[in-house]
């Protein structure tokens, strides 16, 4: 059994970095990929364009996804990865810069698993990451990858 | 020009009924009141015409028998005289004078008796055998004749002593050339044998004429009726206008017939030679018959005639009430807001000037509510265009400018955490400060997308308990820094109504800054209450803290404006902002009263349309 992974789409590269400055802070020690933008996100989840060497049946065991994104923005990742069938059960966190009321409620709609405003102070993000990385890493039972 | 009212309009108004259609049945009824009363007066006129009329035939009439009578009286008097001298001759013939009158008696109808006196009375011959020796010296009209007179009437008598039935006599004194009285000649005339010799005219249709005596006994009735004597008596009682006539003048009108008890016109004229009465009655009813034929028929046409004008007089009325009334229900379709509806242009001309008008109004109000309709569609589709302008905006700020604010953050933070050796201490002075402007900036914009998010969202006005809600944020104020010691007064019954979520907002904010700025002092005390001001409820946070210059009193509600440095108090300037946001939102209005170095005051109040 493969060591379970996150994927992270953000297109901030500050951001990026200190998510996995955080996680190392966390000792969250798991393989982290990153894509840049939606339809890179989906690319790599469904092993389509540069992703289709990927193994199908091998899922990540968290998305943290960022809403503002380039391309195709988060909440139309989210639709798609539960349109999927591969990919519906997908936990997904929508970690995001955003607390508007409209893109909590859109995300739960679409099915967000969890939606985490990512905090301005360091210290707080830095608490989020880990708590995040404990629950659902260590704690949350993922679905299981191809049946 | 309504102003231009004149005083009689004014009164017009006052008096007549309001509608248009009960004014016009006025006016019908008006018409046909002055048309009835000429009516009436014409046939007043031709009614007293005819009345005068038939009293005057009736005078004519009376005065005939007056005259005919009269004569005859003469008549009978210039026969005494001649009777006399031949009785005077005769008077040595026993026998001769009696025969002489029996004669005459019976050549001369109507005549009941006659006798020949000597100037005592007593009775020296006479025409009826059982008479002789007779006296008539006690009779009142022997004693005129005895007196001086030619000749004296009697007044009916109820029973002549010869005949026994009613009687009046003519006595005529008979003298020698030097005027002394050598008998009386009396003539015995029974009247209800005049009809047969003297007053022979018949009247038809009820009419009549009569004889009275000098004391208004009935003598003499034609037609003739069976007359008792109780009647004739009588008939005095029941004819005025014979009553007045004994005073000697021609009187005429109307009487209760005795006989018929119709109503007559009648006509008594005195024979003056007399003293007696002559009469002629007809009965009202054959006098004005014609005249109440013709004012049968004549009511009979006038209703027929009355009846088509009031008719035609309604017809008219309508077209001219029905078009105003469907005027006054077309403005008011239009003014209850159907602006698209527009009054039916018929009826009389000026009906229809109006309506024309008020369409042509009725059809610029419309356009003119269009194009308002439209101004503000578009007006209205700007503002949301606008709306979801800032709302993106917001939202771009939320969500980009508090990324590079993390990576500010979380690189000055690791740096501090994992590279602190080798920094000096200025550099990890720096590192803070960086840290701090962060943080700070991050304060900014989550108040900036706060004050937008009061502009937006939803109110939920309910009743709210202010004092409560300011007890619960003092007790959340206080736990913060639980060593101070601050006085805190809440009124009683500070009930209103608002959106709870925002009134609570404002509430703290005002309360954060009272707590805020009374700091500095040891006998800190804050008010929360209610007053009227101005007709108003206007709830107030007092505090006794630095308060503030007013001069910069206007100033205090602008966004991320603050009076004090940042060192002193801290804050992003904006509480009272949003304060001022949620006030506004509930329709109310919210002003501060200070003095610096003793306090402030905060008033705010919400609309009391509610």
């Amino acid at each position: 059994m493969k060591e379970p992974v996150i994927l992270l789409v953000e297109d901030n590269p500050d951001d990026e970095e200190l998510t996995r400055l955080a996680l190392e802070d966390s000792n969250v020690a798991n393989r982290l990929f990153v894509v840049h933008d939606g339809q890179e996100a989906l690319d790599w989840l469904f092993c389509e364009g540069s992703h289709t060497e990927r193994d199908p049946c091998f899922t990540p065991s968290l998305v943290l996804l960022d809403l503002k994104l380039p391309k195709k923005n988060g909440l139309e990742v989210l639709e798609a990865v539960r349109k999927n069938e591969h990919t519906r059960r997908l936990p997904v966190v929508i970690l995001t810069s955003s607390k508007e009321e409209q893109d909590v409620l859109r995300g739960y709609n679409l099915g967000a698993n969890s939606y985490i405003q990512k905090p301005v102070d360091y210290a707080q993000f830095l608490e989020a990451i880990r708590q995040l990385g404990v629950y659902w890493m260590v704690l949350n039972e993922p679905p299981p990858h191809c049946a | 020009m309504t102003s231009a009212r004149t005083p009689w309009m004014a009164v017009a108004v006052r008096v007549l009924p309001a509608r248009i259609s009960s004014r016009l049945s006025l006016l019908i009824g008006l018409a046909i009141l002055s048309m009835l009363l000429l009516l009436g007066w014409m046939y007043h006129q031709r009614y007293a015409s005819q009345r005068s009329q038939a009293l005057q035939s009736e005078v004519e009439v009376a005065q005939g028998v007056a005259t005919t009578f009269a004569a005859y009286i003469r008549d009978i008097h210039r026969q005494s005289i001649t009777l006399g001298s031949a009785v005077l001759a005769l008077s040595h013939h026993a026998g001769a004078a009696d025969r002489l009158l029996a004669s005459t008696v019976s050549h001369y109808e109507g005549i009941s008796n006659i006798s020949w006196t000597s100037p005592s009375g007593r009775v020296l011959a006479s025409s009826e055998p059982k008479a002789i020796r007779g006296y008539f010296g006690d009779r009142p009209y022997f004693h005129e004749v005895a007196g001086g007179r030619d000749w004296a009437i009697s007044a009916l008598l109820p029973q002549g002593r010869i005949t026994g039935r009613p009687v009046f006599i003519v006595a005529t004194g008979i003298r020698d050339k030097r005027g002394q009285l050598l008998g009386v000649m009396i003539f015995g005339i029974e009247p209800t044998r005049l009809g047969d010799v003297l007053l022979t005219q018949r009247r038809t249709e009820g009419r009549s004429y009569s004889l009275f005596d000098g004391n208004g006994i009935l003598v003499y009735r034609n037609p003739e009726v069976d007359l008792t004597w109780e009647l004739r008596t009588s008939w005095h009682d029941a004819d005025p206008v014979m009553v007045r006539a004994l005073r000697g003048n021609p009187e005429t009108g109307e009487i209760v017939s005795i006989l018929t008890g119709q109503h007559h016109l009648a006509a008594r004229v005195p024979i003056s030679e007399l003293g007696w009465i002559a009469g002629a009655s007809r009965p009202v009813e054959t006098a004005l018959a014609p005249i109440r034929r013709a004012l049968t028929m004549d009511i009979l046409l006038t209703c027929l005639f009355t009846a088509i004008a009031l008719g035609l007089a309604a017809f008219i009325g309508r077209s001219i009430a029905v078009p105003l009334h469907r005027l006054q229900e077309d403005v008011q379709t239009f003014a209850s807001g159907d602006l698209s509806h527009r009054a039916d242009v018929s009826g009389p001309e000026e009906v229809v000037l109006v309506a024309d008008g008020f369409n042509r109004m009725a059809g610029e109000i419309q356009a003119f509510q269009e194009t308002l309709d439209a101004r503000v569609r578009q007006r209205t589709g700007e503002l949301e265009t606008s709306n979801r302008e800032l709302e993106s905006f917001s939202h771009t700020v939320a969500h980009d400018l508090r990324s590079p604010l993390r990576a500010l953050d979380g690189f000055s933070r690791y740096l501090l955490r994992h590279y602190a050796e080798r920094l000096d201490d200025r550099g990890k002075d720096y590192l803070n400060r960086i840290h701090a402007a962060a943080q700070r900036m991050g304060r900014l914009i989550d108040d900036l997308l706060g004050m937008a998010r009061i502009s937006r969202t939803a109110m939920t006005v309910e009743k709210v308990d202010l004092g409560a809600m300011a007890d619960d944020i003092i007790g959340d104020l206080r736990k913060i820094d639980p060593q101070r010691r601050v006085v805190v007064e809440i009124d009683p019954g500070m009930k209103a109504h608002g959106d709870p979520e925002l009134l609570s907002l404002a509430l703290s904010h005002l309360l954060e800054n009272a707590f805020k700025f009374t700091k500095i002092r040891d006998d800190a005390r804050i008010r929360v209450g209610v007053m009227r001001v101005k007709d108003q409820t206007a709830y107030f946070v007092q505090d006794n803290g630095m308060g503030f210059d007013m001069a910069y009193a206007d100033k205090l509600f602008l966004p991320f404006h603050r009076l004090q440095q940042d060192d002193a108090v801290p804050g992003t300037g904006i509480g009272l902002a949003m304060v001022q946001r949620i006030i506004a939102r509930h329709g109310g209005r919210v002003w501060a009263e200070s003095e610096e170095g003793k306090g402030a005051t905060f008033w705010f109040t919400l609309g009391e349309s509610r």
